[in-house]
């Protein structure tokens, strides 16, 4: 599986670099799905949005769900996915899903119940699916929880994530997998990502990244437990201590980091891939990202980073969400419009925000690429920072 | 203009500039024919026939082109393009077909759809409408839109409407809000939304109300208030009024009806009172009472019919225009509508289906019936992707059935029909008799 380096930028600790995970290009975002598809896009829509490549879909409902009814299909056959690069965690962003564990299972809560697994049950069900990128099981601790309870679950997902290598090494992935011969050649297997936890506590994750560093067998990384009560300061050392521990050739990937000044502090640090579900947050609240991302628009005005739609000034607006913007919804549909679709309930507000958001963070992420590849990652990052509020 | 043979074949039409009545304006219409993957061989099969009628309103064209006894086949061309009929209209209450962009409405063949005036009316508001350009420009859909007038909520709403001579005093559901609802009003609105065709302003009564009083008061009120629609509708020459017919399920009231309507020469005609559960068979007898009664030239519209063997038996019987909310409701229940019947995909029956959904449609070639048991009812993907199937269902079975009225196969098309619908054999009798007829 291939990790080539693009372009890098020396920055602190990690250099920035852009490279080619598994074939999208980095720093990139992953978009938030349920059962498959992401939310309120269907696969006639993805033409509008060429950016989004890749797409997180949390795994516990892929238990709960039959969606592989004969051995010809994967996931992505099954939901129409198959230029895309599919990310599992058992975690969720927007909801809680994962139950309580012990040493030996992680639990989910899906539409069936609760379901609990094994590290042998949750290699096989990868085999299965056919996804290209899967954080392995682990144990998430917050700023809430104990020491005591920090360290069990350091211990834990350390110890999983050997188990789970150990159970790919040892199995012929080929033989095991349970599709049919003429797809099976074309698939490559699923890239195993070790989660560094520990919550708040920096000796934790320390040793939770060195022991994940010595494993051979994983593909990548998972930075676990962000944005789950602890301050953007411990957000921003925990990412730094984490960067400088694990190896650099591999990539990283930065959880439930949802807003443009943070994401470019993480880019800044060496994190690779964002997985929040960004879009889906700005949209669920009637918001709309609103960032512009060319000097010569924004002049020396301050912008905010998001508007919301329900605000009632709105009204008779008939100009687009951001008038430059390309997307499908700014070509077509007025702020007025939205406005009026978010006051009656109606489901193509949130399609055409989704549309937008989407379509955004990815310029934003691809602007961030441009400004590696061309070394003035910095600039742009404090340009950014100066004119957004 | 008098030699113009090919009126509504392009996507021009000709209408009057307001501010001067002399002037004609060559505007381009919204949706250019051939552009829906669905009907390009209709518009290019439509530059050949030539028409059996012909009729011609300041915003209205309408040209039979083939006819089956009682079922034609025709052109419809209104502001934003042609239209052929008998055609379904999906019905986009809010100003939007609950979760498709106009990309995807247009995608699935359709080119004329409903909104309604009294939700509008009260979320975003006429005057707001206006000002954002009209319902087009509003919700950018460059196809044909109907609106209604606001008469049906009498039925849906009752126990929050007041019915007087005046108009009808609605009270909100959502907020509370009061609405005085009068002809003039009803056309006030109409006309600040903009949509191709308005529908008249008529005192609804449902048809399974027994009370042949209420029914005698509301035809008389419907035809006073046509009048005072007709006077208040300020833009006859883009947009157009369509009269309703109503009389409940009384033959007698009905032909007093008709008969009035018809003196006020309007460019089309709806037939309104039926499809709110009352006995089929006296449902179709008053259809065709009236097709036969309407003037032939003109498009007649059928309000409030949705499920495809009523749309069938009305088109046999001589309708044009139908429209239902039951395509999009149901597909938002889990219901898909195909050739095999009505599928509850959220049935158990359904888990790890291997089947695709339809070869018919755009998304039921593209996924399997266990897919979308697991998606329906429980995601919004789920209720997008089966609404559009549905609504490119229902759109490509009228598809047929305009195909099979030109080609002079329609009975060999409605007997296919009933037997796949039917496959037991037992066809409703309501439905035979009418067809026999």
């Amino acid at each position: 599986r291939e990790v080539t380096i693009m372009a890098s930028e020396g920055g602190e600790g990690r250099a920035v670099r852009t490279r080619v995970v598994r074939g999208i290009e980095t720093p990139a975002s992953m978009v938030y799905c349920r059962r498959g598809l992401p939310v309120n896009i269907t696969p006639d829509l993805f033409k509008h949005l060429p950016g989004m490549k890749s797409l997180h879909q949390p795994i516990g409902e892929l238990f709960a769900m039959n969606v592989l009814s004969n051995p010809c299909e994967t996931l992505k056959t099954a939901c129409g996915l198959q230029n895309k690069v599919v990310y599992c965690t058992i975690w969720d962003p927007i909801r809680m899903v994962t139950g309580p564990t012990n040493d030996n299972k992680v639990s989910f809560d899906t539409s069936k119940g609760r379901i609990q697994v094994i590290p042998e049950e949750f290699m096989k069900k990868l085999d299965t699916l056919g996804v290209d990128m899967v954080a392995l099981m682990s144990d998430a601790v917050d700023v809430s929880h104990s020491k005591g309870r920090v360290r069990k679950a350091v211990t834990r997902t350390v110890a999983w994530a050997k188990k789970c290598c150990e159970i790919r090494a040892s199995q012929d992935v080929k033989k095991s997998q349970s599709m049919s011969k003429d797809i099976k050649d074309h698939v490559i297997p699923a890239s195993l990502l070790g989660v560094v936890e520990g919550g708040t506590i920096f000796e934790q994750r320390k040793f939770c990244a060195e022991a994940l560093s010595k494993l051979d067998g994983l593909d990548g990384f998972v930075i676990g437990g962000l944005n789950t009560g602890e301050t953007s300061q411990d957000r921003a050392d925990i990412i730094r201590l984490v960067c400088s521990i694990l190896p650099k050739s591999k990539p990283i990937i930065a959880t439930g980091i949802s807003d443009p000044f943070s994401i470019l502090d993480a880019v800044g640090l060496g994190v690779d891939l964002f997985e929040s579900g960004y879009s889906y947050r700005l949209t669920q609240a009637g918001q709309a990202a609103a960032f512009e991302l060319s000097p010569r628009v924004v002049g020396s005005k301050r912008i905010p980073t998001k508007i919301s739609l329900w605000d009632p000034k709105y009204k008779f607006d008939k100009s687009a969400i951001i008038p430059g913007c390309k997307c499908y919804t700014c070509r077509t549909y007025t702020k007025g419009y939205i406005h009026h679709l978010l006051s009656t309930h109606e489901m193509l507000a949130q399609v055409s925000l989704q549309l937008h958001n989407i379509y955004r963070v990815g310029e934003f992420f691809r602007e961030i690429r441009s400004a590696i590849a061309h070394h003035r990652f910095n600039e742009f990052s404090k340009w950014f920072r100066k004119h957004h509020c | 203009r008098g030699s113009d043979g090919d009126f509504g074949f392009r996507d021009y039409m000709r209408r009057y500039d307001p501010k001067n009545p002399n002037h004609e304006v060559c505007v381009k219409a919204g949706i250019p024919e051939g552009w829906d993957r669905n009907q390009q061989d209709e518009d290019a099969l439509n530059l050949i026939l030539k028409p059996l009628t012909e009729h011609k309103s300041p915003a209205l064209g309408f040209q039979v082109t083939a006819r089956w006894n009682g079922a034609r086949a025709s052109r419809l061309t209104l502001p934003h393009g042609l239209v052929h009929t008998p055609v379904f209209m999906p019905v986009g209450t809010q100003g939007t077909i609950k979760g498709l962009t106009s990309e995807q409405i247009q995608n699935c063949g359709c080119r004329l759809i409903l909104s309604n005036t009294y939700h509008l009316g009260n979320r975003p508001g006429g005057e707001v409408v206006e000002k954002m350009g009209g319902i087009h420009t509003f919700m950018n859909w460059k196809g044909n839109l109907l609106t209604d007038s606001g008469g049906f909520q009498m039925v849906s709403l009752l126990k929050l409407a007041k019915i007087t001579e005046q108009g009808v005093l609605f009270q909100s559901p959502v907020n509370g809000s009061e609405m005085l609802l009068t002809p003039e009003k009803s056309m006030e609105i109409q006309n600040q939304i903009g949509a191709d065709i308005m529908m008249a302003l008529d005192d609804v009564c449902p048809s399974t109300c027994g009370d042949i009083k209420r029914f005698e008061e509301a035809t008389h009120r419907t035809l006073r208030w046509i009048d005072r629609c007709i006077k208040a509708h300020k833009k006859p020459h883009i947009q157009n009024l369509y009269g309703i017919v109503q009389g409940g399920l009384d033959a007698k009231l009905r032909e007093f009806c008709l008969d009035e309507m018809i003196k006020r020469d309007l460019p089309g005609y709806a037939i309104g009172g039926l499809a709110g559960g009352e006995d089929k068979a006296l449902f179709w007898r008053v259809v065709k009472q009236c097709c036969d009664r309407l003037p032939q030239h003109k498009p007649r519209y059928l309000m409030g019919v949705g499920y495809t063997l009523d749309l069938v038996v009305c088109s046999a019987l001589g309708c044009d225009q139908f429209d239902c909310v039951y395509p999009a409701r149901t597909a938002r229940f889990g219901t898909a509508m195909t050739r095999e019947g009505q599928l509850k995909l959220r049935k158990k029956k359904y888990k790890g289906d291997t089947r695709l959904l339809d070869t018919s449609t755009a998304v039921g070639r593209k996924f399997t019936r266990g897919y979308l048991h697991e998606l329906a009812t429980r995601e919004a993907t789920g209720s997008q992707l089966l609404t559009m199937h549905n609504i490119e269902f229902l759109q490509n079975f009228m598809k047929d059935l305009r195909s099979s009225i030109r080609n002079g196969t329609f009975p060999n098309f409605v007997r296919e029909y009933m037997r796949e619908e039917f496959p037991s054999g037992d066809y409703p009798n309501w439905a035979v008799e009418a067809l026999r007829a």
